[in-house]
């Protein structure tokens, strides 16, 4: 019995599908700056957007891929911008009601289980098919408090002040070489504001995935938290398997006030030849609370660091992540903290599982600021690699100038141990279970933290995996 | 407050321009916005970039960092954007005689 001889590979088809494709419209191949504008004339959008992507647009061509350097990657070098849709539009319009939507849309996520979920206790859904998104709907009471929830596209037209007050100050165009892709060609992804004092108790949610071949997805988010309210945000993506690369490529940009509380979910299972290169950043006020919840599973290469600058005093950032790498895949993952106030804390705790000859990279960065003294941070990375083929990773960047600072980072990387086998076959649990017990395990600390339903989804993705990985 | 001291000549500046100058040997950066002066320290507080290379809004009077683009108030120096996180320097400008004149701000 070893555990090298488990063949543990991620059979997308059993939870994977395609519907017929279906689009209003599909713009070609290929990145220009018409494209751009026809994209924009599109959707209607004010003078300074556009600007704001023709200028995304020339950032974007004068950036390098980032392909070495500290946070560089050469498999970025398969991508080929050439060969990718870099709008697509599902429906005419975002719909407020379940009847409105699509008979073909409904059927995906009816497989997505949405409408269940709708009916026991969901609040808000904003579910993005393709680029767009086709279905909202939020509670009466919320929008009686003046939450708004809605996909970024219409909050631009209804709500232009807030948006441009905030859109782009958390992640500039010039961010990355993806910010400013994601700029240039923004379509759908959700708008949240919730006001002063405001507990949104019951999850946000936003599901959404992608259904056609070689399209490019490229939802923007901004979400508020005004001062001294609070709200859960959640996502998740399944992709079913395509024959082509793919990308995906999201901007997620957050401010939480003064005493506001906010924490973002995500499960994301990408088939594994789509590129998933994110950039999610928040800023946190005085006071303030901000939490990443992040599952990432699947996709060819991930990249994507979550980061929490922390700008007031007493402000607290965490992230809490798990990645799975299979046969193929790069999970790069990891987190990015960076205090400049007094009394600031953080905790990044980051588990990763590798099989198949998948590698995990946990990449992060810690960063003090002088003045933020007493600040307290917290950095722990497990690894679990369960054959001899595969890796991982952990390259963390830590630069404190500040002296009253505590700080402390743990990292661990082992393989599943054949007496942790044994002890459990000898409990009569078959060898296949028996693993599935220990990854589920390691990753416990991320899955207690998900609601039920996300929980019992994430479980069921990696027992999937596990099966047929032994005999 | 510190003195004036001629960094330019009002030629080398021309509407819709900028340029790096030295003062006290502190990196300046000097910007022409609709025919007015503004003068900044000229490196960006996130990462290493010299602040007259990047994209200047005359709307807003605002410059982007070329390479993260952290953006800054052309006017008081302030940070407007992540992810610089503390803003530069302000200089005082005058114009004298076609020269261009700066001092560092109380």
């Amino acid at each position: 019995m070893t555990v090298e001889a488990n063949d543990l590979s991620f059979d997308y088809s059993k939870y994977g599908f395609r519907q017929e494709e279906n689009y209003v419209f599909k713009s070609g191949k290929g990145l220009n700056e018409e494209v751009v504008r026809e994209l924009s004339a599109m959707k209607g959008e004010p003078e300074w957007m556009l600007k704001r992507r023709l200028q995304a647009l020339a950032i974007f061509y004068n950036k390098p891929t980032p392909v070495d350097g500290a946070w560089g990657n050469p498999d970025l070098l398969d991508l080929n911008y050439d060969d990718i849709h870099y709008f697509v539009r599902a429906g005419d319009k975002p719909a407020t009601d379940w009847d409105a939507v699509p008979e073909e849309i409904k059927n995906t996520f009816e497989r997505l289980g949405i409408p269940e979920a709708e009916r026991k206790f969901l609040a808000g859904v904003g579910a993005q098919y393709e680029s767009e998104v086709v279905y909202h709907s939020l509670r009466e009471e919320w929008s009686k408090l003046g939450v708004i929830f809605l996909d970024t596209d219409t909050a631009l037209k209804e709500h232009p002040e807030i948006f441009k007050q905030y859109f782009g100050t958390v992640i500039p165009s010039a961010d990355n070489k993806y910010a400013a892709l994601n700029t240039a060609v923004w379509s759908g992804g959700s708008f949240v504001y919730v006001p002063k004092g405001v507990h949104v108790d019951i999850p946000l949610q936003a599901y959404f995935r992608i259904n056609a071949e070689n399209m490019g997805q490229f939802e923007r988010t901004l979400i508020i938290i005004d001062e001294g309210a609070s709200a859960h945000y959640i996502e998740g993506c399944t992709a079913p398997v395509y024959s082509t690369n793919s990308l995906h490529s999201a901007v997620v940009e957050i401010v939480v006030k003064k005493g506001g509380k906010f924490r973002y979910t995500t499960i994301q299972n990408w088939a594994n030849n789509i590129f998933n290169l994110v950039t999610k950043r928040a800023v946190a006020y005085e006071d303030a609370s901000m939490e990443w919840v992040d599952g990432n599973i699947g996709s060819r290469l991930t990249m994507k660091y979550p980061s929490v600058y922390l700008m007031g005093r007493g402000a607290r950032g965490e992230v809490l992540s798990v990645a799975y790498a299979g046969k193929g895949q790069h999970q790069d993952a990891g987190a990015k903290m960076v205090h400049n106030a007094p009394d600031t804390t953080s905790v990044i705790t980051n588990k990763s599982v590798s099989k198949g000859g998948g590698k995990t990279t946990y990449r992060g960065l810690v960063k003090v600021h002088p003045g933020a003294s007493g600040a307290k941070i917290n950095v722990n990375c497990d690894a679990l690699i369960l054959d001899e083929k595969s890796k991982s990773d952990t390259i963390p960047y830590i630069e404190v100038e500040e002296e009253k600072v505590t700080l402390a980072h743990e990292a661990t990387v082992g393989r599943i141990g054949e007496e942790q086998l044994f002890y459990l076959m000898s409990r009569g649990i078959p060898e296949a279970e028996a693993l599935s017990m220990i990854v589920l395990g390691f990753m416990e600390p991320f899955t207690r933290e998900l609601p039920m339903e996300y929980a019992v989804e994430l479980n069921r993705l990696i027992q999937l995996e596990m099966e047929g990985s032994v005999g | 407050m510190s003195a004036f001291k001629v960094v330019a000549a009002l030629a080398d500046l021309p509407t819709g321009a900028t340029k790096a100058v030295e003062y006290d040997g502190a990196a300046v950066g000097l910007f022409n916005v609709r025919g007015t002066i503004y003068a900044i320290g000229n490196i960006c507080t996130h990462s290493y970039a010299e602040l007259h290379d990047g994209y200047v809004d005359d709307d807003d009077c605002t410059v982007d960092c070329p390479l993260h683009g952290a953006r800054f108030s052309l006017k008081d120096g302030g940070h407007m954007t992540l992810p610089a996180v503390a803003g530069v320097k302000r200089y005082e400008v005058q114009v004298v005689d076609d020269q261009i004149l700066i001092a560092p701000a109380a």
